[in-house]
């Protein structure tokens, strides 16, 4: 078998470098996944939240600068009302009917009211048609005052006085917003400054002067501011060359009362272009996200000075406006990964440690099962390639059994019919001699005159004839192979008996005293030839033994599951030197005519095929017992005890 | 003087069967069950009146071939007849050597050992006359 059966059993027992490299390769396969599942959800996470984020950025960016226009309407709003209510006042008051130079006095006095409660006028002021100052109230930082007629001026030439003058009824001019300038230099600090103005007439409707207010516009920014507050970090609020009016970075602001060159459209001239173009809106460039919407300081929605003015002329003027921007720079516009990840490191740590920790765990649990996997198959070869080996050698096995068999089958054949002819003259004396009184008898009766003699000699024939059967049907029965029939129970006791008869046949037994003690036995699974043939040889051996006058002693009982048979003699017995070889083949003591050797070597092998046992104890000089045991046939034990 | 013939056979039935087979010659049938008691009986018997002794072959303690020994060469004038179950040539021959008288193989018909007994018992018979008387 070594060589050619070289069943791997190494692979039994893994090395450990060859777990742990396997845990190592499995761990990172699981590991890597595992990262790049996680990895992909907190992409995915990280683009919804971007894109909520824009979205809400983009919401709250167009909503604030909606409340910073508002708020801009609604203050101009005010300003207009105001700038209307003192027209119509000084109208209904008769200011340049009357000549009264007391109504001066009531007007200017009535001015200083005005400046001191509504606190957003730098100057409240009346220009007659000249473009002479009649009434001025400087604001004064809190302190109003009403300015002597000796320091009126003229106005008349400058733009606001010309511009306002060409108004019809109803109308307002709006200067842009600027910083203001005295005497020729701009106030420090900035006085941002919107100048409104509006023609008055007299009762007759003639156009008698302008009413002008010099609105101080840091108010309009406050408010723009304060209701852009949510997102003052990126709001700015432009004209419509793109000066900055309002604008997070300071320096930036009022770009065009310097001469400087910095508007917007300059650092943004594509998204100056998209703003120019629509009305309101938001787009996002490669810059950042813009949102815009146009103010027009001049469009109302209802009401206002038309309704009061009453001469038809609205105040639309569409080309002036300013625009509410917010620029929000790609960088600030959202968490960049990193960020974004910075933000989450310890959560994302801990999952990436739970992550490696289960990957290792599974890493090893993956490696046992491939390895329980494999090992169950690998028992499961070395078990069908065990039994393969099993089956081969026990085939091997009853091959040589089978030849064994037969050897030891026709042996016992041989060692038959070498036995009958020891039998040879027993079976003359057994046979011829009952015949030869049946022939006496023949004769009587042929010769004979008294029937009741012939009857008895008739009887007489019939008992012969019935002997010689007997002894004919045990030789029969003696001769013929154990063929393959099945087993049959067997009495034991009847084939001690034919054994006898059969020995007697072989051997002179008439000096021996023969002692039957049979019991009540089981019967026996065998072929009763088999059984017949040990009992034989046993049985002739003793006989043999005692060549003067001996006993021979058969017994038979039953001791549990066995049958125990005795045969006992007072024979010569064996010497020790030859205790060890009786049941070898071709051992005798005996002479060449009284066998071949073979006969202890067959009822061994008969004993052991039936699962017997048979041992030999002697003494030289005093005899030998040979106890023979047989299990009891199965199903035959209750029959018999029955 | 009664003719005397002595079966020696350890079969009581092979005896009994001699004894009927002879009943109507006359002869009187004294039996041996073997060869032991046949020498005893003959030794006791007086010799000269055996007209012949049928012998088996194959008996227990003293076999028929010891016992026929003995008989040649303590009475050989007495007519020994073999009859034996199994025939035997080699045996045969030997045993007609030393001067058994017939071999025979059981079973024998009436008319032949009538024939075979009147045979040697007259020879016997012839004999008796002038020798062996002489040398009891």
């Amino acid at each position: 078998m070594p060589g050619t059966h070289s069943l791997p059993m190494k692979k039994n027992s893994a090395p450990p470098q060859d777990y742990s490299w396997s845990v190592a390769k499995r761990f990172c396969f699981f590991f890597l996944f595992a990262v790049a599942l996680f990895a992909f959800i907190v992409a995915t996470f990280y683009a919804v939240t971007i894109r909520t984020e824009r979205i809400e950025r983009k919401t709250s960016e167009l909503l604030n600068l909606q409340l910073g226009k508002t708020a801009i309407a609604r203050e101009l709003e005010n300003i207009i009302s105001d700038l209307m209510f003192l027209a119509r006042l000084h109208e209904l008051q008769g200011m340049f009917e009357s000549g009264n130079p007391e109504l001066g006095s009531v007007m200017a006095r009535q001015f200083l009211v005005f400046s001191r409660q509504k606190r957003k006028y730098d100057q409240t002021r009346l220009l007659d048609r000249t473009g002479r100052e009649i009434i001025r109230v400087n604001y004064n930082n809190g302190n109003p005052k009403i300015i002597p007629k000796t320091q009126l001026q003229d106005k008349s030439g400058r733009y606001y006085f010309t511009k306002t003058w060409a108004l019809t009824r109803g109308n307002v001019y709006i200067s842009p917003l600027d910083l203001n300038i005295e005497n020729g230099r701009i106030e420090r600090p900035l006085k941002p400054m919107i100048r409104l103005g509006t023609p008055v007439f007299d009762n007759s409707g003639r156009k008698s002067g302008i009413l002008l207010l010099n609105y101080l516009g840091e108010i309009l920014i406050r408010d723009f501011r304060a209701a852009t507050a949510n997102i003052a970090e990126s709001t700015m609020l432009l004209n419509a060359d793109g000066y900055w009016l309002s604008s997070p970075r300071p320096d930036d602001e009022w770009g065009f009362m310097y001469g400087e060159g910095r508007t917007f459209e300059k650092v943004h001239p594509k998204a100056w272009k998209r703003i120019l173009a629509g009305d309101t809106g938001q787009f996002y460039d490669d810059e950042g996200l813009f949102s815009f919407t146009t103010i027009y300081p001049l469009l109302r929605s209802s009401g206002g000075a038309k309704a009061n003015g009453g001469d038809g002329s609205p105040i639309t003027d569409k080309a002036y406006y300013w625009k509410a921007v917010s620029y929000v720079p790609l960088a600030n516009l959202t968490a960049t990964p990193l960020d974004f990840i910075r933000e989450y490191q310890l959560l994302y740590g801990a999952i990436l440690g739970l992550l490696a920790v289960a990957s290792l765990l599974l890493a090893h649990a993956s490696v046992r099962h491939k390895q329980t996997v494999l090992q169950v198959e690998f028992e499961r070869r070395f078990r069908s390639r065990l039994e393969e080996m099993v089956e081969k050698r026990t085939q091997e096995l009853i091959d040589t059994q089978s030849e064994k068999d037969l050897v030891v089958q026709q042996l016992i054949q041989a060692e038959k019919m070498a036995a009958l002819g020891t039998m040879a003259s027993g079976i003359g004396h057994e046979i011829n001699n009952p015949l030869y009184a049946i022939l006496g008898r023949g004769e009587a009766i042929r010769d004979e005159e008294d029937i009741h003699l012939c009857r008895g000699y008739g009887q007489d024939i019939i008992n012969y004839t019935k002997q010689i059967a007997e002894t004919v049907k045990s030789l029969a029965g003696y001769a013929r192979p154990a063929g393959e029939h099945d087993l049959q129970p067997v009495d034991i006791n009847e084939k001690l008996s034919e054994a006898l008869s059969l020995t007697k046949l072989s051997v002179q037994c008439d000096h021996v005293k023969i002692v039957k003690k049979l019991g009540s036995v089981a019967k026996i699974s065998a072929k009763g030839e088999e059984i017949q043939q040990v009992f034989f040889n046993i049985i002739r051996n003793a006989i043999q033994a005692m060549k003067e006058e001996g006993t021979l002693e058969i017994t038979s009982l039953q001791d549990n599951e066995r049958v125990v048979i005795r045969i006992r003699d007072t024979g010569v017995g064996i010497s020790a030197e030859h205790q060890g070889k009786i049941f070898d083949p071709f051992f005798t003591t005996k002479g060449p005519d009284e066998g071949e050797g073979l006969g202890l070597f067959i009822v061994q092998q008969i004993v052991k095929k039936y699962s017997g046992k048979i041992s030999f104890e002697s003494r030289k000089g005093t005899g030998t017992v040979c106890t023979i045991e047989f299990p009891i046939g199965e199903k035959y034990g209750e029959e018999t005890l029955k | 003087m009664k003719h005397k013939i002595m079966v020696v056979d350890d079969e009581k039935e092979v005896r009994e069967t001699i004894r009927l087979q002879l009943k109507d010659t006359g002869y009187e049938v004294i039996e041996a069950a073997d060869g032991e008691k046949a020498i005893e009986l003959i030794d006791n018997e007086n010799a000269l009146v055996l007209d012949a002794i049928i012998c088996d072959i194959r008996m227990p303690k003293i076999n028929g071939v010891e016992a026929i020994a003995y008989f040649h060469a303590q009475y050989p004038s007495t007519p020994v007849i073999v009859l034996t179950g199994f025939p035997d040539v080699s045996l045969a021959v030997e045993l007609m050597k030393q001067g058994v008288v017939d071999y025979l193989v059981k079973p024998v018909e009436k008319e032949k050992l009538v024939e075979v007994v009147t045979k040697a018992a007259g020879q016997h018979t012839l004999f008796s006359g002038d020798g062996p008387k002489m040398f009891v």
